[in-house]
């Protein structure tokens, strides 16, 4: 009865374990969505650290983070680094108008029904998400302010030296 | 983007709510600066009151957590402007002379209804908005504004915090002013003194403090909604210096309405040393059709113990003209009762017949509406906004002696952004 | 002032007469708002107070003439006006 018990007790505890790990180790949601030159794919950059970013042309912080990731794609693309910026304008021209003032030196990704933010949960424009070369969720940046750029940066080089 | 305008709001006494309303479209802080100008020329008919405005609102983050607003506001008034009295049989207004054209020669017992006078006010304000965290941002602020007779010290306290979804936001504020009120060239008079007497007392002092508490919600992608409540109490000098009120006897037929006032002495108005306000307002924007109209709809209710209550709604319609230009009629209505110590003269009773304690002939203080209409256009330029405006007011009063103000304003403005 | 309220009450009607109700109940249906949907919110004419120096202008010139004044926020300074 007692050795049940604890048996059980141990179950419990193993299962939480596993399922704790299994929550924090998240895979990052896939998708596929139209970009300028093809598809884009979260799938064909597996044994990369993916940088996924949402985007829209109305949003102001947005516009603040364009050269920061232009400069992080820049820095790191040759160590297995790449960022996709997931627009979510519901009309392409406002993207293109964007983009045109804004260049991107990063693959931009096109979600005008809006599909992905919802599998990402996403809260606050913009929002990027930190994925490791396992195709794992490690961190959740919200909003963009300049202060907080070597974090990110930081970040970006410890999830690339694992 | 009108990041300005959104910490404006904090700023002055303007919208709470609005603070937040940039987190409530998802956005973070922005680094922009931010300058807009304006001047706006305020004249009444009938050579009444006429005012030159000059504005300039600076707005600019000194960190990622920090931004502060700079206000300033230079106004040039003259005119001549009601006393209160009856109308004198002989002449309209009276003329001073004098540097500033001071009005205290009222005080001499010039049978006048109307007066002369000129002024300028300089009004600073600051304000400094803290991101106290990812939701929520407390602002303080302080201003100062000095006329000729009269100043006003300011501090006011704004915290605003949105819920997660930053669907909805929460704010609250403490306000408080100290004002200095006097005549241009000595103190106040004694309330219900006789203005023959000339008795002269020290400056007016009156502290203020509001409490303003709000709620403004995104209720679905076209609108957004919000609910004030402010209350308010000040304590001290509420007297006009200037204004008084006559003592009359009826000439004339009063059954049938052919009868005039015969000014007998003429006194100083006197009003309450305290007064408790409160005041409920409610906002919307909302956007429609395939042009992107939008509509801006405000209403507000208004009650104090000095018997006065009102209504006020006011709309806003914009249409755009093309991708960088629109056109906005503006509509205005506004309604209030009279206060209870409003009167348009004292009656002549006896020799002795006592006066009341409060009195005004103030025809602000009367029954009253008040009707605007007016039209705006504003055009995007490259690096920065500008528009135009004209509206025009028409104010009418039940029982006052002058029972008519009709204004128009003028307003050209400019907003730069430095990006 | 009854000119005045007559003049309102036709104001009124000639916007009941443009399909007012309908665009009343399109404004207070609640929808939930998703981050990425508030390109329209984000709109500079979308804000509660898109311009706050016509504001600020507007209050001065109101409370120098009418008994009431306030409602929108505290702070900010008072004036001895004609």
């Amino acid at each position: 009865m007692f050795i049940s018990v604890k048996k059980q007790a141990a179950f419990l505890l193993l299962l939480a374990i596993t399922l704790t790990s299994s929550a924090y180790a998240q895979k990052a949601p896939a998708f596929s969505l139209a970009g300028d030159q093809g598809r884009v794919s979260l799938s064909a950059y597996k044994n990369k650290v993916v940088y996924v970013d949402f985007w829209a042309s109305w949003c102001k912080p947005c516009r603040k983070s364009f050269p920061f990731m232009n400069a992080m794609q820049e820095r790191y693309g040759k160590n297995g680094f790449q960022i996709i910026g997931i627009n979510l304008d519901t009309d392409k021209k406002d993207a293109t108008n964007f983009l045109k003032k804004n260049p991107a030196k990063f693959k931009i990704a096109y979600d005008p029904d809006g599909k992905t933010p919802g599998l990402y949960k996403l809260k606050v424009m913009p929002t990027s998400y930190l994925i490791d070369r396992r195709g794992n969720l490690v961190n959740i940046h919200k909003g963009f302010k300049e202060n907080e750029k070597n974090k990110i940066e930081a970040l970006i080089q410890k999830t690339l030296k694992k | 983007m009108k990041n300005i305008k959104n910490k404006l709001s904090i700023a002055t006494c303007t919208l709470l709510g609005g603070a937040s309303q940039q987190a409530q479209s998802g956005e973070a802080v922005d680094n922009a600066w931010d300058l807009d100008s304006s001047l706006l020329y305020y004249s009444e008919a009938d050579d009444r009151v006429s005012v030159t405005k000059a504005m300039a609102f600076l707005t600019g983050d000194i960190s990622s957590e920090d931004s502060v607003n700079v206000n300033l506001v230079l106004d040039t008034m003259s005119g001549a402007t009601p006393t209160g009295a009856v109308r004198s049989k002989t002449s309209g207004v009276s003329s001073f002379t004098g540097a500033s054209g001071a009005s205290s020669n009222i005080a001499g017992g010039a049978s006048t209804d109307r007066v002369k006078f000129s002024d300028t006010r300089l009004g600073i304000a600051l304000t400094w908005n803290h991101g106290w965290d990812r939701l929520s941002t407390i602002s303080y602020g302080g201003s100062i504004s000095v006329e000729k007779d009269y100043q006003s010290y300011g501090a006011s306290i704004n915290y605003s915090s949105d819920t997660d979804d930053r669907l909805r936001t929460y704010t609250m504020g403490l306000a408080t002013t100290y004002d200095i009120i006097y005549r241009k060239t000595d103190g106040t008079p004694e309330p219900m003194s006789n203005v023959e007497d000339n008795n002269i007392f020290s400056d007016g002092e009156r502290y203020s403090y509001d409490a303003i508490f709000g709620i403004s919600q995104v209720l679905n992608r076209k609108t957004v909604a919000q609910l004030n409540y402010t209350i308010s109490f000040s304590d001290g000098y509420h007297t006009d210096p200037y204004k008084v009120i006559s003592l009359v006897q009826l000439v004339g037929d009063t059954d049938d309405g052919s009868y005039t006032f015969s000014e007998l002495e003429r006194f100083f108005e006197s009003r309450p040393e305290d007064r408790l306000r409160h005041t409920l307002f409610t906002s919307m924007a909302h956007q429609y059709g395939d042009s992107g109209e939008t509509v801006h709809l405000t209403y507000r209710f208004y009650t104090d113990d000095w018997g006065i209550q009102s209504h006020t709604f006011d709309m806003h319609h914009r249409t755009p003209l093309s991708e960088s230009s629109y056109i906005e009629p503006h509509f205005r209505f506004y309604q209030q009762s009279a206060a209870d110590f409003f009167m348009h003269s004292i009656r002549y009773e006896s020799v002795n017949q006592e006066l009341p304690r409060y009195a005004s002939a103030d025809y602000r203080l009367d029954d009253g509406t008040g009707l605007t209409l007016g039209l705006e256009y504003g055009a995007q330029l490259s690096g920065g906004r500008f528009r135009v405006r004209f509206d025009y007011i028409n104010w009418q009063y039940e029982e006052a002696e002058y029972d008519e103000t009709k204004a128009f304003v003028l307003q050209v403005s400019y907003q730069k952004l430095f990006d | 002032m009854y000119k005045q309220l007559l003049l309102v009450a036709s104001i009124c009607t000639a916007l009941s007469g443009c399909s007012f109700y309908n665009a009343a109940d399109e404004a207070f249906t609640m929808q939930n708002v998703e981050p990425w949907q508030r390109d329209i919110l984000a709109r500079d004419d979308m804000q509660l107070d898109p311009d706050v120096m016509r504001t600020f202008a507007d209050e001065h010139i109101y409370f120098s003439k009418e008994a009431s004044t306030g409602g929108r926020g505290v702070g900010g300074g008072g004036c001895g006006c004609n």
